[in-house]
């Protein structure tokens, strides 16, 4: 944990780099920190909900038809389960973002940068564009029978469900 | 209990785990190298730049006065912001929040690259444990 103390030294310290900004550049800089803090919170207790998924004994069957082979799709499952369940505080980071980066296009401030690069580098991961292509190029068959499954539809752990099927491809 | 790393041998990294590593690699500098602590010694400036202006002596108290604990209306520079308290409450809670933050990208990273590497079983061994978490083997 950061000390008060350190921070306010920083502060002084870093007295040079002190800009000018609009009130309303201000005001979105302290919502984005502020949605980041609420978006933590939600996220924590969505891992929370993935670490405490226990797949059901009547989910298993099914997922005897299919091969590890899935894992990308699935992951794509997993990610529109979490990315739901961080909702709606997700929806309002990313909008706070986008706009506060718009804002700061004319006036190109240093540090409004730096928050938006860090916080982007700390939320956002991966490409949900090639999760989206890994799931499509499933077939319609392994589509179907993933999004059967009532357990998927909220924060699931994938890596449990690929173990399970691993298993069954091990024993036959 | 927080599980032993496995010894995995002769691992080799696909152009996803270098990049992942690399990715990793740089969240691990922000806390590292402080990063994180400078940005909001730079933000902090900004937004307590006219609470600093008048201060002597007590600079940083006067500071932490002005902008983290005295946000009430009486405070000319916030007030027409009119921020409820648990809001002001969520921005204090941010700062510590990052640092969290920066260990769930890398628990988040890890996840993802072991789905992309189930059929290579060292890789996918490496990554799920990264993303389980296991303390190295060192004696």
């Amino acid at each position: 944990m950061l000390n008060r103390f350190l921070l306010l030294a920083l502060c002084l310290l870093s007295f040079s780099a002190h800009s000018e900004l609009t009130e309303e550049m201000k005001y979105g800089s302290v919502l984005l920190q502020i949605n980041v803090a609420k978006f933590e919170e939600k996220q924590t207790e969505c891992m929370n909900r993935v670490r405490d998924y226990r797949l059901p004994v009547e989910e298993r069957e099914v997922l005897k038809k299919l091969d590890a082979s899935i894992s990308k799709g699935l992951y794509f499952l997993y990610k529109k389960s979490f990315d739901d369940c961080t909702q709606p505080e997700l929806f309002e980071l990313s909008q706070t973002l986008l706009q506060l980066q718009e804002l700061n296009k004319k006036e190109n401030n240093k540090v409004i940068n730096e928050q938006i690069r860090l916080i982007r580098q700390l939320v956002f991961t991966g490409s949900d564009i090639s999760n989206q292509r890994f799931y499509d190029s499933l077939s319609e068959f392994e589509k179907d029978i993933l999004e059967s499954i009532p357990s998927f539809k909220k924060p699931f752990d994938s890596l449990q469900v690929l173990d399970v099927i691993q298993s069954f491809s091990q024993a036959e | 209990m927080v599980r032993q790393c496995p010894a995995i041998s002769n691992i080799s990294f696909d152009q996803d785990s270098l990049d992942a590593i690399a990715e990793i690699q740089e969240i691990h500098d922000l806390k590292k190298y402080g990063r994180i602590a400078v940005f909001l010694g730079h933000f902090l400036t900004i937004f307590g730049g006219v609470g600093l202006k008048g201060a002597s002596g007590s600079g940083a108290l006067r500071l932490e006065n002005k902008m983290l604990f005295k946000l009430g209306a009486s405070d000319a520079n916030q007030a027409s912001w009119n921020l409820t308290q648990v809001n002001w409450e969520y921005f204090l809670m941010s700062f510590q929040g990052l640092d969290q933050l920066a260990l769930q990208q890398i628990e988040k990273i890890a996840y993802r690259q072991a789905h992309l590497h189930i059929s290579k079983s060292k890789e996918y061994q490496f990554w799920r444990s990264i993303y389980l978490g296991c303390t190295p083997n060192v004696k």
